[in-house]
């Protein structure tokens, strides 16, 4: 099947979305599948073209240009997509994620004309009323999945007259068939995301007072960037833990994968998540993780077996669920090993793959 | 509605292109995205050149087929949606360019009656996916994993 696979945000650019996209499009090019990419050139040192893993990647400056209102350079971009479609001659046209790509799909012609399946990450937050590009595009769309049974459920009751269409496909990641490594004792606890508001990063800071009377050498590092470091940093150093708080910054996947083994378990202290793929690379460590409550995190976290869920926006909550594992080695090890067995059966990417391919088919 | 000689101004805030045969305009002011169909790029381009109504409604009749009296009807509704939005206002002081009105009909689509559709949800969805600045990004590879196990939930 040759697909058109359009993600505003792709490799090598992290995040969730940019992990899940890589996972999806290797296994599915293993299964001889032929995928092109189109994408945001957010950066300027991005090529334009590249191929990524073997996929032809095409990266527009859409985004910006759309944002601008500068119509010369959304006609440019259109007339590359006319380009893209007639040279590839897709079977298929999958949004990955959406954003300002709805416009070219309500536009250009040859892409409106491919059969159209979507992905949706994330829950809805914004009115989005009917005869926006967002509802044509549901309403065009064959199939549509989302990444967890949470933001199903919110598409759901957003668009209920396209309930049969709209299908639950939660992420996956390469898991090794044995635990990689087992838990170990370790003082650190390990935050990996954007550090945006949603990702809750300022509640396990808040938690970290709590935390560091009980035990002096523990240790948060977070792994990850976003708007809101600076004041996290000032939020750590206010509260008195500025030297118990490492900011790490973006890190590649192998050097998170280190991360994770030698902490003591996840933090995902988020206010919205679409499902957690930082949880599911955790247990696939053997990590258990502490997590709030919210989006999709209790379909990977089960609250008391592979990692315990809190309330979100509580930092109290959080400081006594990280001391209950601290405090019980044992726990935190069965807990860890559980971890593994739950997403090795539910979050592999052959499960996902398989999955999506049965998505595709239905399109067609 | 209006008269024949009546021109129109564009707002200094709206600017549209045709893409694909069809017109997408932005108000720079508000962000919101509008498209056209064929017959509504086509009065686009006339009212963009500084045709009358009268000139206007003549060229959709001529190019589409379609009578006067329809034209002039579809072309008042369309004028009316766009005075809505703000994209354009009547203008008695320009004078009229002359006219573009084709030596005979040519019509290029089956005609349906202009159509502005908006798109109020651009903001939105620019912002549900922002960029996050930083660094140019590194190429990265995930760690190889040992073969992945059967699945056998199923």
């Amino acid at each position: 099947m040759r697909i058109l696979f359009w993600s505003e945000q792709f490799w090598p650019q992290l995040g969730g979305v940019q992990m899940i996209a890589y996972h999806l499009l290797r296994e599915l090019s293993r299964r001889g599948h032929e995928v092109r990419v189109i994408s945001r050139r957010d950066h300027p040192g991005l090529p334009r073209r590249q191929t990524a893993f073997g996929i032809p990647v095409l990266r527009l400056d859409h985004h910006e240009r759309v944002a601008e209102g500068d119509l010369n350079s959304i006609a440019c971009a259109a007339g590359q997509l006319h380009g893209e479609v007639q040279d590839f001659r897709p079977d298929l046209f999958h949004i990955f994620s959406i954003g300002s790509n709805l416009l070219f799909r309500e536009r250009v012609p040859a892409l409106k004309s491919l059969p159209l399946v979507m992905t949706f990450h994330g829950e809805l937050r914004s009115e989005f009323p009917p005869g926006s590009l967002l509802h044509g595009a549901v309403d065009a769309a064959r199939g549509v999945s989302t990444c967890s049974r949470a933001v199903l459920s919110s598409l759901t009751s957003r668009f209920p007259q396209h309930a049969p269409k709209l299908r639950s496909i939660q992420n996956g990641i390469p898991i090794p068939g044995a635990p990689p490594d087992s838990p170990h004792a370790s003082s650190t606890l390990l935050f990996v995301g954007r550090l945006a508001p949603e990702k809750g990063a300022d509640l396990a800071i808040a938690a970290m007072p709590v935390l560091a009377a009980a035990d002096p050498d523990l240790r948060l590092v977070l792994a990850g960037d976003g708007s809101e470091r600076d004041r996290l940093q000032g939020q750590a150093r206010r509260i008195g833990v500025g030297d118990r708080v490492r900011f790490l910054g973006w890190q590649p996947p192998a050097r998170i994968q280190e991360l994770l083994s030698s902490a003591a378990m996840l933090l995902m202290p988020s206010r919205t998540e679409g499902l957690g793929i930082a949880a599911i690379e955790a247990a696939a460590r053997c990590r258990p993780v502490i997590a709030s409550r919210a989006g999709g995190i209790p379909e990977v976290v089960l609250d008391g077996v592979t990692g315990l869920l809190v309330e979100p926006e509580n930092p109290r909550a959080l400081a006594n669920a990280v001391m209950g594992l601290l405090d019980d080695p044992a726990l935190a090890a069965r807990m860890g090993q559980a971890a593994f067995d739950h997403v090795r059966h539910r979050f592999s990417i052959q499960r996902c793959a398989d999955a999506y391919e049965h998505f595709y088919r239905a399109a067609l | 509605m209006f008269d024949d000689g009546t021109c129109f101004r564009i707002s200094p805030e709206a600017t549209g292109k045709i893409i694909d045969g069809e017109a997408v305009i932005i108000d720079l002011a508000t962000g919101v995205y509008y498209s056209l169909n064929p017959s509504g790029s086509r009065l686009w381009e006339l009212l963009s050149a500084g045709q009358s109504r009268e000139a206007m409604a003549e060229l959709l009749s001529a190019e589409f087929g379609i009578g006067r009296d329809r034209a002039e009807k579809d072309l008042d509704a369309l004028l009316i949606r766009l005075i809505e939005e703000g994209l354009v206002a009547p203008d008695d002081e320009a004078p009229a360019a002359p006219s573009q009105v084709a030596p005979g009909p040519a019509v290029e689509h089956d005609y349906a009656p202009p159509e502005l559709l908006v798109y109020h949800d651009m903001a939105d969805l620019l912002a549900l996916d922002p960029p996050v600045p930083g660094l140019m990004p590194e190429a990265w590879d995930y760690p190889e994993e040992p073969d992945p196990p059967e699945d056998t939930s199923t």
